[in-house]
């Protein structure tokens, strides 16, 4: 048996040693290592081996098998890649590394972003304001009388009176014109909250992005120009806005705008309740006793504001129907952003 | 507010427009049209009314917005002074001005109370409310047609005259619906000398109800302060039609009026005399004058609109022009629009009914401010980007969470957490001083939902409450579960080392150098694989793997690593600038050592001999095998490592290189007791 196996490994080697192609080789290695090779032939037979004769015999085999492979990889490559065909063997349709995954931001991140770097375009400055707040800058500074129904759509969490958490980002203007001097093109971005029971529209929790301008000749009309630029960057060039009028304490005139429907682009379908038009922001231009709060003269000074719901946005842009699966943060949802 | 087209229309020409065309058209003046009811033959609107519109919660005030928004004249119903031939007046008394600024009462003797002719009866349904009797239906047909809740005593149950006070604390009365009502001292009741009769302008006593039996009534029309109604009708939980309009103030011109009003239709409807009116305290209200400057106005709206067509909106709306100069107008406003106190109110007026959407779109003239982005904001754009880069999902859990999930995760709540004083619900009563309850929960969701690789952070903020004040901070906390393979060659721990990879990447690419991971001082959630992070000898955070009773109570089966640190502590650290760095200019020379060392000699600790005894010759330290077997004692372990040498200023010469490696080998084994293989 050892004979035979010295006799194969002899054969082998000098074959080996005068192949001329990669064919050729491949032919060897077949005739040889293939299931009907000399080799493989060679192994079957050692089960007829007396049982103490196998190891030895055995470890033999092993290393010659591990000594011609090596051989005859070394010998491909002397051929060249083209005639390569043992890298052949590799199924290239296998699954890439999964390693390689990139992760994701979460879309109320990326939604923020997009809105920051519209803003950030025309030169607007990010601003932020603190969660935690007082009664003055969530209500009285912005015009909202305490107890009046006004203050009804501003339901909100209590600390402990006068602290607050805030109902909205609107707070972030009074604190910066406090502040600064006009003229000034602002936005704030942040998390809210509200009292709402929560369901497919509702959350106690959401993120908002307050914006405003103040300066000299400041103009209804240019809310509306700056707010048609910001739809059309944010839902595509097709898109148009409306604005209705609408009462805020905190701005007169105030409206409040849709944007042309970006499912049916106006004609009427089911997500915009067959009215062509879906409500994306409020706004209007700063009230003067909002002005008077922080000490701007309103006949100096005049500006504009306008404030959005994050979720609102990312919900229409994304075709999301349930508010709650942004904050449900299941991986199925987050990683197709 | 709901409001019947065919009883709309008997107050301003509409024409031949169908409901749905005017719906359409008050929409876009502001009064927004949710819904289009068909009920018994009528098409009755629902109209959302901003609060600063008191004037619009009655058919006449949206007929006022109709005749404006469609330049149809407005037919308001015609009102006589009643002139009855009761001579007796009823006594009144007002003891509290603040609250009742302004009471009416007038007796009407021989009524007969009975059921609503038809007419009446469908309108008092097209409100969608059940008819009850002419009495009560005259008032509430009142109460939509002009705004004015006014209220009908049974005369003969009253024992002397009427009497607006304060309640007293505790004083009880059963109200028409039925129920007991416990009054507090700020609340206005209206009384005789006995009892209280109303809780003024929310709703009348059980006793005191007009019924079949009732001949001679007592009737009110007043006007009561919005706030201690709005104040009263939160403290007894009771809301009605009154309240509802009370509290957003009604029309002190509506007081006198809607008292003849009513009183002409009782007459007419339910027989009887009525006497003459009593009215304790203000007066019919006057005009108010807003100024206008319509260059202003102009200017406000950049509007090319002019001083003809602003008056002509004016003048629809109801409202005069006074007089009207070269550069002002004076507006006068009549009582019903209270809203209407400054000139940007007139301008908004203007506005809405030319039409927003005649409005031109312009662009102001952009300030610019330099493209500055604030370092913190900065920090997190690039921890978020990095980490979502290297393969991980950011989550946003819920700033509020209850006091048992700050438990469950082994936190202490102490002082230092704030406690909401009217959350939703106890699971949203605290603010979180942590993340990473919400991260655990976040892991729990995902992993019972059938993800088996879970690479999660979430970047927000965490909120205490100090000695003076709150403090709001950014934490950054990441989370791994599951069977993705993260390790230093894949032995120990893949998915502790896997997350010290992440946040080693993070630090590189924030500039932090010096960060130690401390095997010490962990939270109370973690076993005891894990350490605290830190930065220059200052603690930032921690990093571990979570407790099987911590995971147990988030009901999570498998291993899960967790850090949290302080982004704000981190922020310190950070350095946004990158300098280049010349490269090596003479070559370095590498030898290996491998080493068998016990417990105490940590990797850091081995590094930081080699470093100490090289000095600045060591330019790089590679470890490239652990191994632990048969030749290495129990507790021990060999490590082997590639010490690359070179020097800044020439090249090293093999002696030197000997004679320092050496002195390194010999550093190991006489600091940490290492044997040199
Ligand atoms: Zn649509």
């Amino acid at each position: 048996m050892e004979k035979r196996l010295n006799k194969i490994e002899e054969e082998a080697l000098r074959e080996i040693e005068a192949a001329k192609s990669g064919e050729e080789l491949e032919a060897i290695r077949t005739r040889y290592m293939g299931r009907k090779g000399y080799f493989t032939e060679f192994l079957k037979s050692m089960k007829d081996l007396p049982q103490d004769q196998r190891p030895v015999l055995g470890a033999k085999a092993n290393a010659l098998k591990a000594k011609l492979t090596k051989l005859f990889e070394s010998k491909i490559k002397t051929f060249g890649k083209k005639e390569g065909i043992l890298e052949s063997s590799v199924d290239i349709t296998m699954p890439g590394a999964e390693d390689m995954r990139l992760g994701h931001k979460h879309p109320i991140t990326k939604i923020i972003s997009r809105i920051n770097e519209i803003f950030i375009g025309l030169g607007f400055k990010i601003a932020e304001g603190p969660e935690i707040e007082t009664e003055y800058y969530n209500f009285e500074a912005l015009n909202i009388p305490l107890e009046h129904p006004s203050r009804d759509v501003f339901d909100t969490f209590y600390i402990k009176r006068p602290m607050l958490l805030r109902s909205q980002t609107s707070t972030v203007q009074i604190r910066v014109m406090e502040n600064e001097k006009p003229p000034l093109q602002v936005i704030a971005p942040g998390k809210v909250y509200r009292p709402d029971a929560v369901d497919a529209s509702h959350s106690f929790m959401f993120h908002q992005v307050e914006g405003f301008m103040v300066d000299k000749e400041i103009k209804f009309s240019d809310l509306k120009g700056t707010l048609s630029l910001f739809a059309r960057q944010m839902f595509g060039e097709d898109a148009k806005i409306r604005f209705r009028p609408h009462f805020f304490p905190f701005t007169e005139p105030s409206a409040e705008v849709d944007v042309s429907c970006i499912m049916c682009g106006g004609k009427g379908c089911r997500v915009c309740s067959y009215k062509g038009w879906l409500e994306i922001l409020g706004a209007g231009m700063i009230n003067p006793k909002v002005f008077e709060a922080v000490g701007y003269n309103p006949e100096k000074w005049t500006g504009y504001a306008f404030g959005m719901g994050v979720e609102r946005i990312a919900m229409l842009k994304y075709g999301i129907n349930d508010i709650r699966l942004f904050f449900e943060n299941d991986l199925r949802f987050l990683r197709q952003f | 507010m709901k409001i019947p087209f065919n009883w709309l229309k008997d107050y301003v020409g509409i024409g031949s427009m169908s409901p749905k065309e005017v719906a359409e058209r008050l929409t876009i003046v502001g009064l927004e049209v949710v819904l289009i009811e068909e009920i018994a033959g009528d098409s009755v609107f629902d109209i959302e009314v901003t609060p600063n519109r008191p004037d619009c919660l009655s058919v006449l005030g949206i007929a006022r917005e109709v005749s404006a928004a469609l330049n149809k004249k407005l037919k308001a119903p015609r009102v006589k002074a009643i002139k009855g031939k009761v001579s007796q007046k009823p006594s009144i008394t007002i003891k509290d001005n603040k609250l009742c600024p302004r009471y009416t009462g007038r007796i009407i003797r021989g009524i007969k109370v009975g059921a609503s002719p038809k007419w009446l009866a469908e309108r008092i349904r097209a409100m969608g409310m059940r008819p009850i009797n002419n009495i009560a239906d005259i008032t509430n047909y009142c109460l939509f047609e002009v705004g004015q809740p006014t209220h009908a005593f049974d005369y003969d149950k009253l024992k002397g005259g009427i009497i607006a006070r304060r309640a007293r604390k505790g004083e009880e009365m059963v109200t028409i619906d039925g129920k007991k009502r416990t009054l507090e001292a700020d609340m206005l009741v209206i009384a005789d000398e006995e009892k209280s009769i109303a809780i003024g302008g929310v709703m009348g006593s059980k006793d005191t109800e007009v019924t079949e039996a009732t001949r001679n009534i007592l009737f009110e029309s007043a006007y009561f302060d919005p706030v201690s109604i709005r104040r009263t009708s939160r403290g007894l939980g009771l809301i009605s039609e009154s309240s509802y309009r009370f509290e957003r103030s009604v029309d002190k011109g509506g007081v006198r009026t809607t008292s003849d009003r009513a009183c002409g239709l009782i007459m007419e409807l339910c027989g009887g005399e009525a006497g003459p009116l009593n009215s304790v305290g203000e007066k019919d209200p006057k005009d108010v004058k807003v100024y206008l400057r319509p260059e202003r106005l102009r200017e406000m709206l950049g509007l090319d609109i002019s001083d003809s067509a602003v008056k002509k909106i004016l003048k629809s709306l109801e409202l005069k022009v006074e007089a009207s100069g070269k550069k002002t107008m004076v507006i006068s406003v009549p009582s019903f629009r209270q809203d209407l106190k400054a000139e940007v109110d007139l301008i908004e007026e203007v506005v809405r009914i030319y039409g927003y959407d005649k409005l031109p779109s312009t662009m102001p003239t952009l300030v610019g401010h330099p493209r500055r982005i604030e370092p913190a904001r900065q920090l997190r754009n690039m921890v978020r980007e990095t980490l979502a880069s290297l393969g991980a999902d950011e989550v946003i859990t819920y700033s509020l969470i209850s006091k048992d999930e700050l438990k469950s995760a082994e936190f202490s709540v102490g002082d230092d957490v704030i406690v909401l004083k009217n959350p939703l619900s106890i699971e949203q009563e605290a603010m979180r001083t942590t993340l990473v309850p919400g991260v655990l929960h976040t892991v729990s969701w995902n992993l019972n939902r059938g993800t088996k690789d879970l690479r999660i952070f979430e970047l927000g903020k965490v909120y205490f409450a100090q000695t003076r004040g709150f403090r709001e901070e950014d934490s950054l906390s990441i989370a791994f579960a599951g069977d993705k393979p993260y390790s230093w060659r894949g032995k120990d721990e893949p998915l502790l080392f896997g997350m010290k990879g992440m946040l080693e990447t993070l630090f590189e690419k924030l500039g932090v150098t010096g960060v130690l991971f401390k095997p010490e001082d962990l939270p109370p959630f973690f076993t005891a694989v894990g350490g605290a992070i830190e930065v220059s000898k200052k603690r930032i955070g921690f990093l571990g793997k979570v407790k099987k009773s911590v995971l147990n109570k988030f009901d999570i089966k498998t291993d899960v690593i967790l850090c949290e640190l302080s982004l704000e502590k981190l922020f310190a650290h950070v350095k946004f600038e990158k300098r280049f760095h010349e490269m090596p200019k003479f070559p370095s020379a590498k030898r290996d050592i491998s080493i068998i060392v016990g417990k105490n000699a940590s990797y850091q600790k081995i590094t930081s001999v080699i470093e100490e005894t090289g000095g600045d010759l060591v330019a790089s330290i590679e470890l490239f095998d652990q191994y632990f077997g048969i030749q290495i004692p129990k507790g021990s372990r060999g490590l082997s490592y590639s010490i690359e040498y070179r020097a800044g200023n020439r090249t090293l010469t093999d002696e030197e290189v000997n004679n320092l490696h050496g002195r390194v080998c010999d550093a190991l084994v006489q600091q940490l007791d290492a044997k040199i293989r």
